[in-house]
């Protein structure tokens, strides 16, 4: 198991998820500008470069979470994973992206703890994502009443991605997180991340939501590829995820995950 | 090179300083002086692998904002980063100071670029050094040129 992590730790820092590839690679054969096809162009090199060279895709290595299924964390001392990732880490090439704590700017040096989430509603399943500060500090969260409607989501929703997501480095991958309380949205919200660009949710509605959430920025937005005016590629896939939530509201949380789409997960 | 127009593409060789949130609030706290003027790269190498700085991408320049101020008085005239601007940064650098895109989250092809480096201060603050930095054919495009256009 801990040889499967390593792996997908390792592809989240030197490898292009695959369904992304494909989706730059399906707007490379569009009608799209000078600019967003070399934007796309070098987003491919980078990943050659990368490999080459032995030095991550993006300097930003940022926070690494570890998720586990319920089952797979029985059988393992947290502690100990903790320590074998962060020992694994060390081999990988990452930027020291960390500082002691908000409050006290201290660079930590060495690098790097690993968080650790187990993961109730999965199944034989790990998960591994590194969050770079460009996505990951544009995510929000909006809070709603138990009378709002999908519409009244959409309608919030969508400014506040439009105004975010070029930051990100687009095109982004859009993880949504809807209902239980603030920690379990937020999580949802990563969790969502793991899903494959185009797939949309089982349950009938959620995944109108997700494509009716997906036009209206496409929409309302110029934005492509960097964020870059009168792209075309700049939202790649919404994903949304939910638990059941309290008759007097619920919170909606966004995160965001840039081209590279640093979310690898595997069966176990 | 100041004269460019927003959205023009150029492969740029010569000197940069890197700097980023934790170097700026340094330079500010030290007034720290310059005795060259060069374009300033918004970037926190990784410094590990075979390249020089290892992955050295661009970082979020909206991050960068309420130093635009200070970079303008110490007489910087370029600055490189990713992202866009808001309208009131844009109002505030028009004329003084241009814009240019470098390509957030290619870190390892924007290394490939840099041919050597020193640090001129803040070693220990590790990535966010103030470094300056020899760069050749590094692909950038005008974000927001001198008469405050901009394709981002």
């Amino acid at each position: 198991m801990l040889d499967v992590i390593k792996g997908l730790l390792y592809k989240s820092l030197y490898a292009i998820r695959p369904d992304m590839k494909d989706y730059i690679r399906s707007c490379l054969e569009g009608e799209i500008s000078d600019i967003e096809r070399e934007i796309l162009e070098i987003y491919i090199r980078n990943e050659n470069v990368s490999q080459s060279y032995n030095v991550p895709l993006c300097q930003d290595t940022g926070l690494v979470t570890v998720y586990l299924s319920h089952d797979i964390a029985k059988n393992i001392t947290v502690n100990e994973l903790e320590k074998e990732i962060a020992s694994y880490m060390k081999t990988l090439n990452m930027r020291n992206s960390q500082v002691t704590s908000p409050l006290v700017h201290e660079n930590m040096g060495d690098n790097q703890i690993p968080f650790i989430k187990i993961i109730s509603s999965w199944q034989d399943m790990v998960g591994v994502q590194v969050s770079g500060a460009g996505s990951e500090l544009q995510g929000f969260v909006l809070t709603f009443t138990g009378s709002s409607t999908t519409k009244d989501i959409i309608h919030a929703i969508v400014p506040e991605v439009i105004r975010r997501f070029p930051k990100s480095c687009p095109p982004v991958m859009i993880g949504v997180g809807m209902g239980g309380t603030l920690a379990d949205a937020a999580l949802l919200s990563k969790l969502a991340l793991f899903r494959k660009i185009g797939q949309f949710h089982s349950d009938e509605v959620v995944s109108q939501f997700e494509r009716d959430l997906l036009s209206a920025i496409r929409e309302q937005s110029d934005r492509g590829a960097q964020g870059i005016v009168g792209g075309q590629c700049g939202v790649a896939h919404v994903a949304a995820e939910y638990v059941p939530s309290h008759i007097a509201g619920f919170h909606v949380a966004v995160s965001f995950q840039c081209y590279l789409t640093r979310s690898w997960w595997s069966h176990v | 090179m100041f004269d460019a127009q927003a959205g023009s593409r150029m492969l740029y060789t010569g000197y940069l300083y890197t700097m980023r949130d934790g170097t700026l609030k340094r330079l500010i706290n030290d007034s720290f002086q310059f005795t060259d003027i060069f374009p300033v790269y918004f970037c926190g190498p990784s410094f590990k692998g075979t390249l020089p700085l290892g992955a050295c991408g661009p970082t979020t320049t909206a991050r960068m904002e309420k130093f635009f101020p200070w970079l303008i008085e110490n007489g910087f005239r370029v600055i490189i980063g990713k992202g866009s601007l808001s309208r009131n940064a844009i109002d505030a650098i028009r004329g003084k100071m241009v814009y240019w895109l470098a390509v957030g989250g290619a870190g390892a092809f924007y290394g490939e670029r840099v041919k050597y480096y020193e640090t001129v201060a803040y070693e220990e603050l590790g990535p966010e050094a103030l470094l300056k930095v020899y760069v050749e054919d590094m692909p950038l495009f005008v974000g927001v040129d001198k008469w405050g256009n901009k394709v981002i």
